[in-house]
């Protein structure tokens, strides 16, 4: 199940990493269109399409991101721990990182919900629904808490307890 | 709740979450959930206030994430990283430090005159950060500098990127509190280029004091002829790729936040040019920027939030006018400002800043007395040290995104410090000699 | 004493806001005992495109806002943007009624009023306006910064359009990356886009929407005497604060040309024309949305009836 979980989040960051590159590309693209009188609707919905990449590769990457240990924190507790509580109190954090994750799946989900019984859009060059946006939000969480729970119940926990203030 | 209540409630929900060792974007997410519940919750009973405070926070976040205005962060990123894995930053500073010879702590000062430099483009001090980060960093920290002589300069020189124009910061804060543009971008020139002279400064004596901060190692010597062959093959390339990106803004065909991506692009051309471009480098270098642009978006995510909800409770505002509102020296007064945007600069973002203190500082500034450009520089100072500033400052976080692995936040939390010093010694010459940022827009009237 | 949470989507040094917040003081002072107005910020309290949504949702019981913000879930909105009539008038003939219907209907909120009504936009170029041979502007090779709301309109001049957040124009307009941007009569001096800026495109196209909404729920909850001061308020100043305006789009129009701008006119015929286009483009944009042809037909006659042009 978890190898499954692994794969998808790989999976979502590869495609995050491919609209990266994409958005260097679309934002050449149409500058030069721009300047060679050349654009019009399609360059401006690359823009707003470079603009809603932001949001969907944030969402896309960050349970990749968890697993790696790239969101910054803090070691101020874990680390004034006596080393035989500092594993015990590690998962207990990552446990309260679920908690807010799958907080944020519920009312995410429920702003999702919202948005598309209203037809609430976001305006730009085009009418993008917004739930496709906030739809982005529950399944990104989601992922992340099935991450967190990785450093709950796995061998590896998150902090490190090391150093003063680490990571 | 009374305004200093919301505020005490508010930052230290942040503060027990980023203590308690939460990743700082969830601990953003944490404290929003539960501000918003309780201020954001509108009528009715917990759970309604629960579903649209916390379906408020989801909505903030759209315009604030999908925001054109960050887009120089990832392009910046890839552009540093394309530099780092491909080779060609090595390259480059392998020759400049045959070049310079003995110079000590010069990849310091590389970093500085880079830094201006490329401030003179950027309008985004995230984006600057980001690039020199993740192009120095790894190669002075290969060199043997010590972690402060790599990331300080950096972070210094991040925060030119709003002083010298192009600024859209600077733009904002004169549109808002209906300053000449023009004016306060030229006044921002002088105060820039002497900041960046006194990291040069510092940086000296900080190599001085302790020279192993900045290893002396040996480089070959070499004759002038190959010393014409380092400049024309390994730097001139790689330095025309900032000149390029200057000149795509010049000639109107890219606006500040666009030229990242043609600078992006432009480096891997040159890449490819110097064979030096491979499928594993590229891989490399996306996903290091990915890392990066994630982890900072995601606090932008969460920090919005935060910034609206010290608004609407009430608390940053109540805050300004309590401070405000006392009838003191023009002095004081002006440090009074000054420290409220200190403060408030610790946890909010720069746009909400001034969104909430111009209607109340530049009318209080002109009853004062002060000149309204130069109290615009002070302020936007103050913006700049802000992004520097423990425990949030967007730029320690991208630093510490883009730093080798083992780099403590206290690290960057102690690098920071001297060059915080260094915007605070401007401050204090800009009251005693507001001609450093007057004299320049007096000329042209 | 009923108490009403209230926010506004600009910033605070702009005249819609100053009109809004001078409303919301005349509000307290008369509604004292009664009903009084808490302002709880401006965009930085809740970001200028999520007020329409907050205020459905009942985070705020009031907000002062654009429609076309929300133009996705109102389309009606469309009538006021593309209208020939002022605020006045439009209350007097029924529309400003149609308007607040589909408000309740769509939105679950009211619709109490157009304020700042009676501003309109101009084209404004850094060089000098072609016209095609129909005497219409012709925008070929001009790059014109985008809009959604008139983004259509711009297409039809064949305009080489540009996307860039409005932080930006500035400096785009400095280096030519955009040639031309559409605003309202007021405002460009505070901009300082007419450092740049040399041609004003006359006549005028679209109007400004902005208007005060306030939650449904919130509303049917106040005593009947809190609704009626605030309503009565708020139709006071549609007329005091589209008068305010009109001498301030005089007083900017005389900087500009003081300034050096030259203000450019069609034809007293293609400038009808020119016009006539950008409303068909709204009141098209509107007939698609509400389906005009079908459900929503009787909603887009009575609007036409109420709004536009008699014919
Ligand atoms: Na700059
Ligand atoms: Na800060």
């Amino acid at each position: 199940m978890m190898r499954l979980i692994d794969r998808i989040c790989d999976l979502l960051a590869i495609l995050a990493g491919i609209y990266l590159v994409g958005i260097m590309f679309g934002i050449v693209i149409s500058a030069l269109a721009r300047t060679l009188n050349l654009s019009g609707s399609w360059s401006s919905h690359i823009f707003t399409f470079t603009e809603f990449g932001l949001l969907y590769i944030v969402m896309a990457a960050s349970p990749w991101l968890v697993r790696h240990r790239g969101h910054v924190f803090i070691e101020l507790l874990s680390a004034a721990l006596p080393r035989r509580m500092q594993r015990s109190y590690s998962r207990a954090i990552s446990a309260l990182c679920v908690v807010i994750c799958l907080t944020l799946v519920w009312y995410t989900w429920g702003a999702t919900a919202r948005a598309w019984r209203f037809g609430d859009a976001e305006m730009r060059s085009l009418d993008m629904p917004k739930y496709l946006l906030l739809g982005a939000m529950p399944i990104g969480f989601g992922l992340m808490a099935a991450q967190f729970l990785r450093f709950v119940f796995g061998p590896v926990t998150m902090h490190t307890g090391e150093a003063g203030v680490h990571e | 709740m009374e305004w200093y209540e919301a505020l005490v409630f508010l930052l230290g929900m942040i503060l027990f979450f980023m203590a308690l060792g939460v990743p700082v974007a969830l601990a953003f997410l944490a404290a929003n959930m539960i501000g918003a519940a309780y201020f954001m919750g509108g009528r009715g009973d917990i759970a309604s206030q629960m579903a649209r405070g916390i379906g408020q926070l989801a909505n903030n976040a759209i315009p604030t994430v999908t925001s054109f205005n960050l887009m120089p962060v990832p392009m910046f990123l890839l552009m540093g990283e394309i530099f780092f894995f491909t080779g060609l930053a090595n390259r480059m500073f392998g020759a400049v430090d045959r070049l310079m010879g003995k110079l000590p702590a010069r990849l310091s000062f590389v970093t500085v005159a880079g830094g201006t430099a490329f401030a003179t483009l950027s309008g985004s001090s995230m984006g600057s950060t980001a690039l020199l980060g993740s192009l120095m960093v790894p190669e002075m920290q290969k060199r043997g500098y010590k972690k402060h002589m790599a990331i300080g300069p950096i972070l210094g020189t991040g925060g030119l990127a709003m002083l010298i124009p192009p600024s859209a910061l600077a733009v904002l804060l004169a549109t808002l509190a209906e300053l000449d543009i023009g004016d306060l971008l030229i006044a921002g020139i002088m105060p820039g280029l002497m900041l960046a002279i006194f990291y040069a400064v510092m940086i000296l004596g900080m190599a001085l004091y302790d020279p192993s901060a900045a290893p002396a190692y040996e480089v070959e010597s070499s004759d002038w002829v190959e010393k014409l062959r380092l400049l024309f093959v390994d730097i001139l390339p790689m330095v025309s790729i900032v000149i390029g990106v200057i000149l795509v803004i010049m000639f109107g065909i890219a606006t500040p936040s666009e030229s990242a991506a043609f600078g992006c692009l432009g480096v891997i051309v040159l890449a490819a040019l110097y064979r030096s471009l491979t499928w594993e480098g590229i891989v490399k270098s996306v996903a290091g920027a990915l890392k990066v642009t994630t982890m900072a978006l995601l606090i932008i995510f969460g920090s919005a939030t935060f910034s609206a909800l010290l608004a609407f409770s009430g608390a940053s505002s109540g805050l300004i006018r309590w401070a405000t509102g006392f009838d003191l020296e023009p002095i004081t007064m002006l440090l009074i400002m000054f420290g409220i945007l200190l403060v408030l600069g610790m946890f909010m973002d720069q746009l909400s800043m001034m969104l909430l203190t111009v209607p109340i500082f530049f009318p209080l500034a002109q009853t004062l007395g002060f000149d309204l450009i130069w109290f615009g520089v002070i302020v936007l100072l103050a913006l700049e040290i802000s992004f520097t500033t423990p425990p949030f400052g967007l730029l320690l976080f991208v630093m510490k995104g883009v730093s080798a692995p083992g780099t403590s936040m206290r690290d960057i939390y102690v690098s920071a410090l001297p060059f915080i010093g260094c915007s605070m010694l401007l401050v204090a010459l800009l009251i005693i000699f507001p001609g450093i940022a007057l004299w320049l827009p007096g000329l042209g009237q | 004493e009923d108490r009403v949470s209230a926010v506004h989507a600009f910033p605070e040094f702009l005249v819609y806001t100053k009109t809004f917040l001078a409303m919301v003081a005349d509000i307290n002072e008369r509604g004292k005992g009664i009903v009084q107005i808490d302002v709880r910020g401006g965009p930085e309290a809740i970001g200028m495109f999520e007020q329409p949504a907050a205020v459905r949702d009942g985070v705020v019981d009031m907000v002062h806002t654009p429609g076309s913000f929300y133009g996705a879930n109102v389309p009606e909105i469309d009538a006021m943007v593309a209208s020939r009539v002022t605020p006045m008038e439009a209350r007097a003939n029924g529309g400003a009624a149609l308007m607040d219907k589909a408000h309740q209907e769509r939105f679950n909120v009211r619709h109490l009023g157009w304020v700042d009504g009676g501003i309109k936009f101009h084209i404004y170029m850094n060089s000098e306006p072609k016209f095609r041979d129909d005497g219409i502007l012709d925008l070929t090779g001009v790059k014109l910064r985008d809009n959604p709301i008139y983004h259509a309109f711009f297409e039809q001049l064949n305009a080489t359009t540009a996307s860039m957040p409005a932080t930006e124009v500035y400096s785009a307009l400095e280096k030519g990356v955009v040639d031309a941007a559409a605003w309202t009569e007021i405002g460009i001096p505070q901009l300082k886009w007419n450092e740049f800026l040399k041609y004003r495109v006359d006549p005028t196209f679209y109007n400004t929407d902005i208007g005060v909404i306030f939650n449904l729920d919130a509303w049917n909850a106040l005593s009947p005497e809190s609704q009626k001061l605030i309503q009565d308020v708020v139709i006071e100043w549609e007329g005091k604060s589209y008068a305010d305006r009109q001498a301030e789009v005089a007083a900017d129009a005389k900087t500009l040309a003081d300034g050096g701008m030259s203000f450019v006119s069609h034809s007293a015929e293609a400038g009808e024309t020119y016009r006539k286009m950008a409303d068909d483009s709204a009141w098209a944009r509107m007939y698609e949305r509400i389906d005009g042809g079908g459900a929503g037909a009787e909603t887009y006659m009575a609007l036409r009836k109420a709004y536009a042009l008699a014919e």
